[in-house]
């Protein structure tokens, strides 16, 4: 939920123009974003398209090729260990120590990050993340899941405004996956959290903005909100006038009402008519081309599914256009025309 | 400073529940403990400890890269070196102090040949020659940080452990072996004398013997910094790679 409009808070995590090469092949192509302060953003995308490469681009890791990012105001190159000091950063692979506890292992990080109240600190963290009675087990001893609470204490052990969690319930069960789910959920205002992930009911579950990041780009970016709208509702109107009508001036007299992206015409009298996102514009349409005395012959919402979305955004990197749209609503329709 | 630290206790406590570092440790005590009691008990042999320090060292050989291989190696294996390369410690701070850990165990190692001191001392009727027994255990250290430098700098550069030992091992074969190419041409010109001079096993005698050589000393500093130094940027390169 958009509480409040972007542009009144406070910008975590600016990132522009991303770009990163190993030798001549792009990992990441061209990536611009922002974050806000207390927001979690999720990077949705299959395996490669470059969410991890982004992140370690962020955490100071690894360089970008081209383009700059700041964190809390600090640039990345310029001002790494400030970034460093104002991230916390877990990840894919859960890094631990197997062979240290998990007390000091959290001790171990709070001294590295300059934490002034290390046992404090320590203790409030593994609260944080349920693990109060596990500080003197090796953490070689303990479950996937554990690890992954005790890999999430060392991002947060610090208080970091940014938190930056790779791919954060993979190889987790079920219950697990929930656990650290409801973790982060709780991370939420007081950090910019950002995950990535490639299961997109968690992006939606999770995530106040959702980037759909695919070969090295961000093909989509929208709150789960507007996600679910695309889902349940249209993307695009498929509208049938009579032949007699003259093209030019339906794409004219469409373009101007409210939640119409673009018009293009498909010949015989049929249209397609492109909606803006959370857009709804089929009462306009109708109301127009009655008013005009226009013969109207059909008018049918062409639905998408979010699968269908994250599959043909994730194909290839072109936006979404009307090959994207399904292809069932489509032929059904014919069939009425005839 | 604090971080250097930091990390170096961290690697010191990991010692400790390491099985090879009780290996390592095992071997040691009985090997130096074995040529301990046969020295001493050769009839007409002169019981001297700076002779049985400079056998010591051998072993350090290939104890050094044993205990050096896991520094770095592990970290990249296991992908702890990403979290610590991403929290405010600097590159070189990571390698030094991963080092000054390995040099910890060592220096404890050590120092328990000097329970073969205190039972020399408590038989020697004659005293002790102390100058010569101190300059080789400064001996001793400066070629341990040195040979642990080279381990450390073996390690940056694999996710193997048994890698990067052996090539450790094998690095300081040729090193040590160079020392003998300036016996094999005593008369040679500068290029002999140089490649003699990078070559180990002379610099640790001078010190068995007593002598405390600038020469030695300059070769042994350069070469544990040059390998810290190197391991660095290898950990660097990995951004930019």
């Amino acid at each position: 939920m958009k509480s409040q409009p972007a542009q009144d808070r406070e910008v975590m995590i600016q990132a522009e123009h991303l770009a990163r090469y190993y030798g001549p092949s792009p990992a990441l192509r061209d990536i611009t974003f922002d974050a806000y302060r207390g927001e979690i953003v999720g990077f949705l995308g299959p395996n490669g398209a470059g969410k991890t490469t982004t992140m370690r681009i962020l955490t100071g890791y690894l360089p970008p090729t081209s383009g700059r990012a700041s964190i809390a105001g600090f640039d990345i190159i310029e001002q790494s260990m400030e970034v460093r000091r104002h991230i916390g950063y877990l990840p894919e692979t859960t890094p631990l120590y197997t062979d240290m506890t998990v007390w000091s292992y959290l001790d171990f990080m709070a001294r590295l990050r300059g934490v002034a109240n290390r046992d404090d600190a320590v203790e409030r963290a593994m609260s944080r993340v349920n693990l109060d009675d596990r500080a003197d087990q090796v953490i070689g001893q303990l479950s996937k899941g554990l690890r992954q609470r005790v890999g999430i204490a060392q991002a947060v052990l610090h208080d970091p405004p940014v938190v930056i969690l790779d791919e954060p319930t993979i190889g987790l069960d079920p219950r697990q996956i929930q656990d650290v789910r409801s973790l982060i959920h709780e991370l939420k205002g007081n950090h910019t959290v950002i995950i990535s992930t490639h299961i997109l009911s968690e992006a939606e579950q999770l995530c106040d903005r959702v980037l759909v990041i695919n070969r090295g780009e961000i093909v989509a970016a929208a709150s789960p909100e507007e996600l679910q709208t695309q889902l349940a509702g249209a993307q695009a109107v498929r509208v049938v006038l009579a032949p007699s009508v003259q093209p030019r001036e339906v794409e004219k007299a469409f373009a101007d009402i409210e939640g119409v992206a673009g018009v293009a015409s498909e010949g015989d009298g049929r249209y397609l008519v492109k909606v803006t996102a959370n857009g709804n514009p089929r009462a306009a349409i109708a109301q127009n081309v009655v008013g005009r005395g226009w013969p109207l012959l059909e008018m049918t919402p062409i639905g998408m599914s979010l699968e269908r979305i994250f599959l043909e955004l994730t194909a290839d990197a072109d936006v979404v256009d009307e090959s994207e749209l399904d292809p069932d609503t489509d032929a059904g329709e014919e069939d009425g025309d005839a | 400073m604090r971080n250097l630290w930091t990390i170096a206790r961290r690697e010191i406590a990991s010692y400790f529940t390491s099985p090879v570092f009780w290996v390592v440790a095992t071997v040691f005590m009985v090997f130096s403990g074995f040529l301990f009691g046969f020295i001493l008990n050769s009839p007409g042999q002169q019981a001297e400890m700076t002779q049985l320090l400079s056998l010591y060292s051998t072993v350090m050989l290939f104890a050094a890269p044993v205990l050096a291989m896991k520094l770095l190696a592990e970290e990249q294996r296991t992908g702890t070196l990403e979290v610590l390369m991403t929290a405010p410690v600097n590159d070189w701070q990571v390698v030094w102090g991963k080092w000054l850990g390995a040099l910890c165990m060592f220096v404890g190692l050590m120092s328990l040949t000097l329970a073969h001191v205190a039972i020399l001392l408590r038989y020697a009727e004659k005293g002790m020659d102390w100058g010569p027994l101190l300059a080789s255990y400064l001996g001793l250290f400066l070629l341990g940080g040195m040979l642990l430098a080279l381990g450390v700098f073996t390690s940056s550069l694999t996710q193997n452990q048994a890698i990067a030992a052996f090539v450790g091992i094998m690095l300081i074969m040729i090193l040590w072996f160079l020392s003998l190419v300036s016996q094999i041409f005593p008369n040679g010109g500068w290029f002999v004398k140089t490649i003699g001079y990078i070559g180990l096993s002379d610099h640790f005698n001078n010190f068995s013997q007593g002598i405390i050589d600038s020469r030695d000393v300059i070769h042994m500093v350069t070469f544990t910094v040059g390998s810290l130094f190197l391991a660095t940027r290898i950990l660097e390169s990995r951004r930019w790679r």
